[in-house]
């Protein structure tokens, strides 16, 4: 029975889950497989017999990557689980960015003692009253699990959806609305919506997508949500939109010395994925993928390597190699399959960049220097055998 | 040529709508109609030319109908005009009931200044955290044009949503996503809804319709959001129900001494329809509303007299006769006709209450004498009468 560590309390459902198929390890030390949500692993020393990382959740820069790679371990997030979670913070954001409706939630709190509050609730009412989003223009930028869920959310609120992504994936063009408009030039959204929205990885490429040009070409009043992650907003630029009245409101997830001293900035706490049903969908998600890779090899939302699913294991055995992305590596394999007579009855290699993972199902008497003999090739970062019927 | 007098400030895009055969003039006294918003009309005396006054929106207690029912005024209001005003108020209540929003906003707030606020953000949200709507089930009481779109918003962000109405019509009715189980019996939605939503006008039927017993039949922290009007509930039994816990929140737009003490409750100043589009949609229906009554004699969403509506002008002249709902008046209406030798072509006569409306399509005119004769009929307040206006 694998040993799995959690790094951080997890729902307990999650654990229900995970430890009826596998033993806690309570020291890091001794577990295959962690599970973890936020807690900073770039400073603790990774066991050699770990496995897999599980981040319940989406962001993964609390996780050593390049080292983890190096070492043959798997690292999966779980991305999507929190969908729903984010969606609906991006609707309230719109719905608080329209009214001010917290305003006014303020003003009654602070006359709450006074006569006739509601004769005076009615001549102050008007500083706090706003607009409908219903008929406005919604631009979402990234439609991926959650800006696919945001898009379709804003055509049932009756707004019109111009929607972007270059990488635009057939699992969520075929969950969107028919009425959301793709857009081809991310410019269109800039110049054409009362609400931008932003849904998209951050990395290099994305880091100030929404910078002083693009902000430049918005609309005056315009409405920007940030759920996502804050350096894909150049802030700077954004305090000085604010500041002029160009964007009217700046809805942002993330608290940081810049956001919360922005005039119409509104300042969440982190929420996007603050609720149960993201936390227990997370844990859920987290174990389904450690559980699918340690019995059965198969990889789903790996961050550092490429996903491959062979289904269950239906042979003798399945190996599961952790390698380079160099010429000759199946060759290689195949050679010590060949010299131990065990025939391959499938096989599926996937590549992501510069390392590649490769199952191959066997069937024949088993014999255990083909591990070792796979893990002396130079470029080959682990090589696992898990049995199969 | 009408003339419309405006006591509050009418959007623009309302007056517009009122088509060429209208202006606009500041003596309430030239005016054939009246729009106005919250102002009180009750100590105000109208003049015999006034026809008709159209408030730009739901509420109509600034306004003295009995009086201006028994002076043959025409009261309209401009029902559903705020519907999506109110329906995204919903949503947000609903949001800010489901996770504390609110809370984590004003905690960044108080942290503004602290340069680590983002890593002390991360410790601190797990007190903001909460639940998802999808998945939940809501409950909607009445499923007039607020309560229809309210249960549609709840089915299309993934909610059950139950809908109670014993006077649905077939107009909403129509407008339901098929997914929104109607319900006969109300103590379903006490026994089953996470989130109550109440949408019925106040009468004495609906007054403390969600009351103590109600609210003790209710899910343990159960949202309840009243965007409607406050004496729909007892908001004793509220205070209480909030006070022990069984009520999760109660989101209001009514601000008063009982809702401004009530833990867990976020009290918004009566915002539903503060918002542009319902200004707009309000003056733009009330406009449409005196105009088809000014110019062809149709009522349509009237609060003092029946709906009535016979299309546009086919005939030379309308006649309309304002009455007493009693017998003998619309015999004495049509014989007072035929004493003209006018053919009447289409007749509808309608009562609401008290006081009735006929209107009368006629082959030909008719002149000062009959009007004369029915006004000194019993039990006939006010008679009109309308000429096809050339196109």
């Amino acid at each position: 029975m694998y040993k799995v560590h959690c790094m951080n309390r997890i729902s307990k459902s999650g654990v229900d889950q995970l430890f009826g198929t596998f033993a806690p390890a309570k020291d890091l030390e001794d577990a295959e497989a962690v599970v973890v949500r936020s807690a900073n692993m770039h400073e603790v020393e990774l066991p050699d017999d770990l496995l897999a990382v599980a981040r319940a959740g989406a962001g993964v820069n609390n996780i050593p990557i390049d080292e983890c790679t190096k070492r043959g371990i798997v690292v999966f997030n779980t991305p999507g689980a929190n969908a729903n979670g984010v969606k609906e913070m991006v609707i309230a954001g719109m719905l608080l960015a329209s009214r001010d409706i917290l305003g006014s939630a303020k003003w009654v709190a602070e006359h709450a003692d006074i006569d006739n509050v509601a004769a005076a609730a009615e001549k102050a009412k008007s500083q706090f009253g706003g607009f409908e989003i219903a008929g406005k223009t919604l631009g979402v930028i990234g439609l991926g699990a959650i800006g696919a869920m945001v898009a379709n959310a804003g055509r049932s609120l009756g707004m019109h959806v111009l929607g972007y992504d270059p990488y635009l994936s057939v699992k969520y063009a075929w969950s969107l609305d028919r009425h959301v408009h793709a857009v081809r030039n991310v410019g269109d959204i800039f110049s054409q919506a009362d609400f931008v929205t932003i849904h998209v990885p951050a990395n290099d490429k994305t880091r100030h997508m929404i910078g002083r040009d693009q902000i430049a070409q918005m609309k005056r009043g315009v409405v920007v949500l940030n759920f996502a992650r804050d350096i894909l907003i150049d802030e700077a630029a954004m305090a000085d939109a604010l500041k002029s009245g160009h964007v009217a409101r700046y809805v942002t997830d993330f608290a940081n010395p810049l956001t919360t001293h922005m005039p119409n900035a509104i300042v969440t706490s982190h929420l996007g994925a603050s609720t149960v049903e993201a936390e227990d969908n997370c844990a859920a998600m987290a174990i389904s993928e450690l559980r699918d890779y340690l019995l059965s090899g198969n990889i789903n939302n790996s961050v550092n390597f490429g996903d491959v699913d062979l289904g269950p294991i239906e042979t003798d055995e399945r190996i599961v190699v952790l390698h380079r992305n160099v010429p000759n590596m199946i060759g290689s394999f195949s050679q010590i399959l060949a010299d131990a007579n065990l025939n391959i009855e499938n096989m599926a290699n996937k590549r992501r960049g510069e390392v590649a993972t490769t199952l191959l199902e066997t069937s024949g008497p088993w014999n255990d220097s083909v591990i070792d003999r796979m893990c002396e090739i130079d470029g080959v970062f682990r090589a696992r055998m898990i049995p199969g019927r | 040529m009408y003339r419309v007098h405006c006591i509050n400030n009418i959007a623009k895009v309302g007056t517009d709508a009122l088509g060429r055969h209208f202006s606009l003039t500041d003596e309430a006294a030239q005016a054939d109609a009246i729009m106005v918003r919250s102002a009180n009309l009750h100590e105000m005396s109208f003049s015999n030319k006034l026809l008709t006054i159209a408030r730009a929106g739901a509420g109509v207690n600034n306004i003295p109908l009995e009086r201006c029912a028994e002076e043959g005024i025409v009261v309209f209001n401009t029902p559903g005009a705020n519907a999506n005003g109110v329906k995204e108020l919903v949503i947000a209540g609903m949001l800010l009931a489901a996770r504390d929003i609110r809370g984590g906003i004003e905690w960044v707030s108080r942290h503004s200044d602290d340069p680590q606020v983002g890593v002390l953000a991360e410790k601190a949200k797990n007190r903001f955290s909460g639940t998802e709507l999808a998945g939940k089930t809501l409950g909607v009481i009445g499923l007039g044009a607020i309560g229809a779109m309210v249960a549609n918003a709840g089915r299309s962000l993934g909610m059950h949503v139950l809908g109670y109405d014993p006077y649905l019509s077939v107009k909403y009715a129509w407008s339901l996503d098929r997914h929104v189980r109607h319900i006969n019996d109300i103590k379903e939605i006490w026994a089953n809804a996470d989130y109550i939503t109440i949408h019925v006008p106040a009468t004495k039927e609906t007054r403390g319709i969600i009351s103590r017993k109600a609210i003790a039949a209710m899910k343990d922290d159960v949202v309840v959001l009243n965007y409607a009007r406050d004496v729909l509930v007892d908001e004793q039994a509220m205070a209480e129900a909030l006070q022990v816990g069984h009520v999760a929140h109660y989101m209001t737009d009514f601000a008063n001494t009982y809702t401004t003490q009530m833990t867990n409750a976020t009290v918004t100043p009566h915002l539903g329809a503060s918002t542009k589009e319902a200004e707009d949609n309000c003056a733009i229906m009330a406009a449409n509303e005196i105009r088809d009554y000014l110019e062809n004699g149709n009522i349509t969403n009237s609060v003092n007299y029946g709906m009535v509506d016979l299309g546009p002008m086919s005939t030379p002249m309308r006649l309309a006769v304002f009455h007493k709902n009693i017998p003998g008046v619309i015999g004495q209406i049509t014989s007072a006709v035929s004493d003209a030798g006018v053919n009447i072509e289409n007749m509808t006569d309608k009562s609401m209450g008290d006081n009735a409306y006929s209107l009368l399509d006629l082959a030909g005119m008719v002149g000062q004498e009959t009007v004369d004769k029915l006004m000194n009929v019993e039990g006939i307040y006010r008679v009109r009468t309308i000429e096809r206006q050339r196109a």
